[in-house]
């Protein structure tokens, strides 16, 4: 019967009994894997197998050791605190080697959605507030083009200046919730391009990778004249953030996230977003 | 070589997928929604401005403007992949919907051995391609 065996957060695949327990030998497995089977409730470290308990396990590899013994980051894998926060952005803006060789391996979901959120939710929120006091004080003159454009549907270019601000607060509501959970999407377009490559870290290692640097450029990158500047930056720490997480080396990883996006198109959106922010029109 | 869908209790740490992708495709659809009430449109692809072909993501928005409308055969034919992801959205939502409601302890998942992954790798590829070339003619008439 065939054996599905997972090193949270990642399944590593299906085997079968004998496959097993040459990989318990080997150390392709290690005894905290977890294991189920048909028939089971529940998942079982694959130490507490019967069919295994003969087998003389080895410890897990040392080349674990020093990352179990070591402080993990981006700080924010240690706790939640302000102090965490503020040092993961700048961990992953400056030392995105150490961060992401530091970056635990058995880490789940959560910490790194978490800090997404906790990312950009204020910066749209600072924006909304911003884009409120401006509509405040000139609202008719920054609305002027919107009301004159055809293209847009009545009710828009009818909308009052709350209605508007309104509108563009709810829309930005609904930004600060969806984006961070978007991360899910892009790994998943992410880790599909590593393959070829073989990357060590799985889906879960492209989530966390992406989550903590999008999180922590987030702000830098909206900034105007800064935002030119931080976005090309952002695109080498996440090409070397991949790297490390996944053990690969980094021209391969950047063909696979910055090149081949760039032909099928992503790249066209941010050669627009890096035109407009340089000052161009666009083509 | 193996490929199935099994039903299993989800693994300690496990990403939540009953979860997680109904509140992305329910979330994405709402935002969608709205994009399109606005009436504001998107930059165009700056590919096809420069090839005249078109990349793979063309023909997105018009499949979901079209399925907004509920023009399923012509939102296929705009961009078939994007028509199948959010057919998959729906149909893993309405599952996700019924596991919720049956407080069920068993998940439905993907069953792929190593050989299986190659095989769906390169079929992945082969229909990567099949799609270009149907958004080639279908795009550019």
């Amino acid at each position: 019967m065939q054996i599905h065996v997972a090193r949270p957060p990642t399944q590593l695949g299906v085997f079968s009994q004998e496959e097993v327990a040459a990989g318990l030998q080997s150390g392709r497995f290690l005894p905290t894997d977890q294991g189920w089977r048909e028939g089971m409730s529940a998942w079982t470290p694959l130490s507490q197998w019967l069919e295994f308990g003969s087998l003389g396990m080895p410890p897990a590899p040392s080349e674990f050791a020093p990352a179990a013994s070591a402080q993990p980051m981006p700080a924010w894998e240690r706790g939640s605190s302000i102090g965490n926060y503020f040092s993961t952005i700048r961990d992953v803006a400056l030392n995105p080697v150490q961060t992401f060789d530091s970056l635990p391996t058995a880490g789940g979901w959560g910490r790194a959605l978490s800090f997404n959120y906790l990312a950009i939710g204020p910066v749209v929120l600072l924006g909304v507030l911003i884009f409120g006091l401006l509509l405040a004080v000139a609202g008719d003159e920054i609305l002027a083009d919107m009301r004159a454009d055809q293209n847009l549907n009545a009710w828009t270019r009818n909308l009052s200046t709350g209605a508007y601000f309104a509108l563009v607060a709810a829309i930005s509501a609904g930004f600060a919730l969806f984006a961070p959970l978007l991360n899910f999407v892009f790994s998943a377009a992410t880790h599909v391009l590593l393959l070829p490559w073989g990357p060590k870290g799985g889906y879960t290692g492209c989530f966390r990778a992406n989550s903590y640097v999008s999180g922590g450029f987030f702000l830098a990158g909206l900034i105007p004249f800064v935002g030119c500047i931080v976005l090309p930056w952002q695109v080498v720490v996440n090409v070397i953030a991949l790297s490390r997480v996944h053990q690969l080396a980094w021209w391969k990883v950047a063909i696979s996230v910055v090149l081949i996006p760039f032909v099928v198109c992503c790249g066209g959106l941010f050669v627009l977003v890096f035109d407009s922010m340089t000052g161009g029109g666009g083509p | 070589m193996r490929i199935g869908i099994v039903r299993r209790p989800a693994f300690p740490g496990e990403l939540n997928h009953e979860f997680i992708w109904p509140a992305v495709f329910l979330g994405g659809a709402l935002f969608a929604w709205a994009w399109f009430q606005t009436g504001w449109s998107l930059p165009p692809c700056i590919f096809y401005e420069y090839t005249g072909l078109p990349c793979l993501g063309c023909g997105g928005t018009r499949c979901a403007r079209q399925l907004v409308h509920l023009n399923f055969l012509e939102a296929l034919k705009f961009h078939p992949g994007f028509f199948i992801v959010v057919l998959s959205g729906v149909l893993w939502t309405a599952y996700a919907a019924v596991f919720w409601l049956r407080r069920d302890t068993l998940r439905l998942r993907l069953s792929v051995d190593d050989r299986g992954e190659k095989v769906l790798r390169w079929t992945f590829i082969g229909v990567l391609l099949v799609h270009w070339a149907w958004q080639c003619y279908y795009l550019t008439r």
